[in-house]
């Protein structure tokens, strides 16, 4: 297939998931001073990762929030043409409520990127093959820093964790949009347009999506290429994407004893627990999906992403309305006709980038997590995604889907996964749902076993787009 | 059987006193006061309302450049009779209704509010509901009836293993008859009979005689409408920060949102008759084939109203819906563009059309702006059950209809589905 994707311009990132990179850290920078700062990022700019490379020992990529951006000196006029969400910022008041950073995860209580905080400007995201250089060259890469400031240092170490697991114990990671022109094709109802990820190429409507744009009065360079749209506007956004990073708390005692709780008729009882967060979850621990596997985990399916809900699980009889992989995911489920879900589904997609942080607990057993010596450190999720629209998808799926406890005509129940229930029917708790015949079971009381403890809306840029920055004068 | 109506007073403002008009308003809904119970006007005590809100229209210029003076809109979606409604409204809020309407040209202290408020009131160009035969206090007590019979079925499973589909509705129906205060589910509250059949005949009827209609001005129009399209100018919407903010710092409060939305409707006669056209066969559809609580496939629409304000000038838009605004005017690109292009082509503005109803809103990004661009801040909304979605309060009433009468096997269990 013949592309016309510039891969070599796109950060690598956005392309590849960096499984061979296992050690990873990201830095939050602060600007301190503009002009110095502009010279670290015109060096930085030279060792970004594109699109082509398959990097085996180290990978080094940069985003920048709005605060970064102005911050660096772009003008007023060019500044407007940002997505509204990321000028607002993650932490806009009425965002809250469409994020469900309500109670434990109100921004007020986070450790970065809260009014509280101080301000994020720049994520410099380092990847490398070996933890020790990953000691090494971090050292190095902040000895170097020149204008900016280290704010923080989130490390996430695939290594040290099971394979791909999160925290909870299920395997992540699964499903992930698959992209028109990308090197990885499936079957053609299910590949999204490049667009839905990378701005400058057309999204699932055929339409470009809107871009950042600069000046002409104010572009000095020849870095940018004449947006597509017309006028004498250059594009800033092309083969960026803009980027959500939210750090969420797991907390992993809590989640196995309230399933524990639930499922303890007389005595604990393993089987039952791990049953009760698989139906919360819509996969097993190994993956497999409760659609294909319904009665009992069968790790023989465990990275299968080939089912759908409408045919196979109409009444939601083997995967609960409620789970997390069906909301977050509803493939045909939603209407109005399984065809039609399909498209619209695919206008709902983000590309998934992120990383489990923390030690990890092999148990799910509560007695046992609460015996590990490990137990109080944090651990969590650094939630990584890219979209060109955060509206329509990252916060459309964040609100429509995982928050909202009406969802597929349920009552009072959010996603019992990462769900907050405190959103429009500003209850402590939700329920959840396991549709069953004769009659469906209803768990209720059931907390947000997550928080969110930081995060902001980046974007990040073509790596010409980071040259332009790196050369505002 | 009751049916629902959509009031709309439509009242110019006194000069000068829009702004002491605003800050009434506001107190409504500020606290110490709150909008279910405050003493201006307590929406919680007026049975009849499902949603209700005040908005205030800017003063504003025509297309010609004529000024239009600010004005303040009432609007409600009531159970009918009207009358009984405004009855209600005058007794429990007279005092706060009027010191409102004082504000506003032909009123005064002392005049009779009913009068006023029948004067002023404007007839919909299209309305829709999405829970139709349903008051509130119904919508209210099925609501509490489910979640009874919820609990009722979580003891149930808990205590005894052994029951079937067939044993546990009969459990069911057997407790809630056991209680007194669910006498009411044997009420009558469904279309009856005679109305179905009055119904049909009167469907059959519209559809006989619009149809040909409908053909020969599609015929006849689609030359004209083409060539307007192509002279239409393209569209500029440019959005003021500062109201958006205005705007989202109000959404995502309760389970449903509000829409108001305002825009100049095309020059000449010619766009005002197709306008008028469209929404005259939405109207219909609403009535006839959108009566089982989906718009076109959209499930989350409360109540929706077009009105045709201004002479002709301006076209007003209301919207009661659940979740998100997002998600709105998402169903309204992927699954109901034709229709809305259909209307709304023929306001300024709108994304480019073909042939009326093509094209227009299914250019999201340029649809989406143009909505916020035209969105109007509400001052005032209430909403009668604010944790209620459509798809609960029509499920709701299929569970309490499924307490009397005799089952099939296949009907008990689709029936228990519904918890």
């Amino acid at each position: 297939m013949v592309s016309n994707i510039e891969f070599k311009d796109i950060q690598g990132l956005i392309v590849r998931g960096y499984n061979e990179l296992p050690a990873s850290c990201f830095l939050l920078l602060n600007i301190t001073d503009v002009v110095k700062a502009r010279q670290w990022l015109r060096i930085i700019s030279e060792e970004i990762t594109d699109g082509i490379s398959k990097p085996t020992q180290k990978a080094v990529q940069v985003a920048f929030t709005y605060a970064g951006i102005k911050k660096l000196g772009m003008g007023e006029s060019s500044l407007r043409s940002f997505a509204r969400e990321f000028k607002e910022g993650m932490t806009a008041d009425h965002r809250k409520r469409v994020l469900g950073d309500l109670g434990e995860s109100n921004i007020a209580k986070w450790q970065w990127g809260g009014p509280a905080n101080e301000e994020v400007h720049i994520m410099l995201m380092l990847y490398y093959s070996l933890e020790k250089s990953l000691e090494d060259d971090c050292a190095i890469q902040v000895s170097k820093f020149n204008g900016v400031q280290l704010i923080k240092r989130l490390d996430s170490n695939l290594s040290t964790l099971q394979k791909r697991k999160e925290h909870f114990g299920f395997l992540d990671g699964i499903s992930q949009p698959l992209i028109k022109g990308f090197s990885k094709q499936g079957d053609p109802r299910f590949m999204v347009e490049p667009g839905e990820f990378i701005l400058g190429y057309g999204n699932e409507y055929h339409k470009l999506p809107d871009s950042p744009w600069v000046s002409g009065a104010e572009n000095q360079s020849d870095l940018l290429p004449l947006l597509q749209d017309g006028g004498n506007n250059y594009d800033f956004g092309k083969n960026g994407s803009y980027m959500v990073f939210r750090q969420i708390s797991q907390d992993v005692l809590k989640f196995w004893k309230f399933m524990d709780d639930a499922t303890n008729e007389g005595g604990s009882d393993e089987e039952k627990r791990v049953k009760l967060a698989s139906k919360m979850m819509g996969r097993w621990p190994s993956g497999a999906p409760l659609v294909k596997c319904p009665e009992r985990d069968d790790p023989a399916f465990a990275e299968d992403n080939s089912f759908e809900f409408y045919h196979a699980d109409r009444d939601g009889l083997k995967c609960p309305f409620g789970s997390h992989v069906r909301r977050s995911n509803p493939r045909n489920s939603k209407g109005p006709t399984p065809e039609e879900s399909d498209l619209i589904n695919k206008r709902h997609k983000i590309l998934r980038r992120g990383r489990p942080y923390g030690t990890y607990i092999e148990s799910f057993d509560p007695v046992e997590i609460a015996a590990h010596s490990d137990l109080l450190k944090d651990r969590g999720l650094h939630f990584i995604c890219f979209n060109t629209s955060i509206s329509r998808q990252f916060e459309f799926i964040q609100d429509t889907w995982i928050n909202n406890s009406k969802f597929q005509g349920l009552y009072n129940d959010p996603d019992p996964i990462s769900g907050n229930p405190l959103g429009r029917c500003k209850s402590e708790t939700g329920s959840f749902t396991i549709q069953a015949e004769p009659v469906r079971e209803r768990i209720k009381d059931v907390p947000a076993f997550t928080k969110v403890i930081g995060g902001a809306y980046f974007f990040m840029p073509g790596i010409n787009a980071v040259k332009y920055l790196a050369s505002i004068r | 059987m009751v049916t629902h109506g959509a009031l709309t007073v439509y009242a110019k403002i006194k000069p000068g006193m829009v702004e002491q008009l605003r800050l009434k308003l506001y107190e409504i809904h500020t606290p110490p006061n709150d909008i279910e119970t405050n003493p201006i006007v307590p929406f919680k005590s007026i049975t009849t309302i499902h949603f209700a809100r005040f908005v205030i229209l800017e003063e504003a210029k025509d297309l010609k450049g004529n000024t239009i003076s600010p004005s303040l809109v009432l609007s409600t979606n009531y159970d009918k009779p009207l009358n009984k409604h405004i009855e209600e409204l005058a007794q429990i809020a007279g005092a706060g209704l009027e010191e409102i309407f004082n504000y506003c040209v032909g009123f005064e202290r002392g005049d009779d509010l009913a009068a006023f408020i029948k004067k002023h009131k404007m007839s919909c160009a299209a309305f829709y509901k999405g829970t139709p035969y349903r008051s509130v206090p119904r919508i209210l007590r099925e609501a509490e009836l489910r979640e009874d019979i919820a609990n009722y079925i979580d003891k149930q499973v808990k205590s005894d293993k052994s029951f079937n589909a067939h044993t546990l509705r009969n459990k069911i129906v057997e407790y809630v008859n056991s209680e007194k205060r669910y006498a009411w589910i044997c009420n009558k509250e469904n279309p009856t009979f005679l109305w179905k059949v009055w119904f049909l005949i009167s469907k059959i009827f519209c559809v006989l005689t619009i149809t040909p209609v409908a053909v020969l001005a599609a015929i006849c129009g689609i030359i004209p409408i083409r060539i307007k399209e192509r002279q239409d100018s393209s569209e500029k919407n440019v959005l003021e920060e500062e109201k958006i903010l205005k705007l989202v710092n109000e959404e995502d409060k309760i389970v449903q949102n509000q829409l108001t939305h305002l825009v100049d409707i095309k020059p000449g006669w010619f766009r005002l008759i197709t306008l008028k056209f469209v929404l005259f066969i939405i109207n219909l559809l609403a009535i006839y084939k959108f009566n089982k609580g989906e718009l076109g496939s959209i499930p989350s629409i409360h109540f929706a109203r077009w009105v045709i304000i201004d002479n002709g000038r301006r076209l007003l838009f209301f919207s009661n819906f659940d979740g998100s605004w997002e998600n709105y005017l998402g169903d309204f690109v992927d699954i109901a563009a034709v229709g809305l292009t259909g209307v709304w082509s023929n306001t300024v503005d709108f994304p480019k059309t073909k042939f009326l109803i093509f094209e227009g809103a299914t250019d999201e990004q340029k649809f989406k702006t143009w909505t916020r661009a035209h969105q109007i801040p509400t001052q005032v909304w209430y909403s009668a059950y604010k944790l209620l979605s459509v798809q609960n309060i029509n499920n709701n009433s299929a569970i309490r209809e499924g307490l009397t009468g005799a089952m099939s096997d296949k009907e008990i269990k689709d029936w228990l589905k519904r918890f």
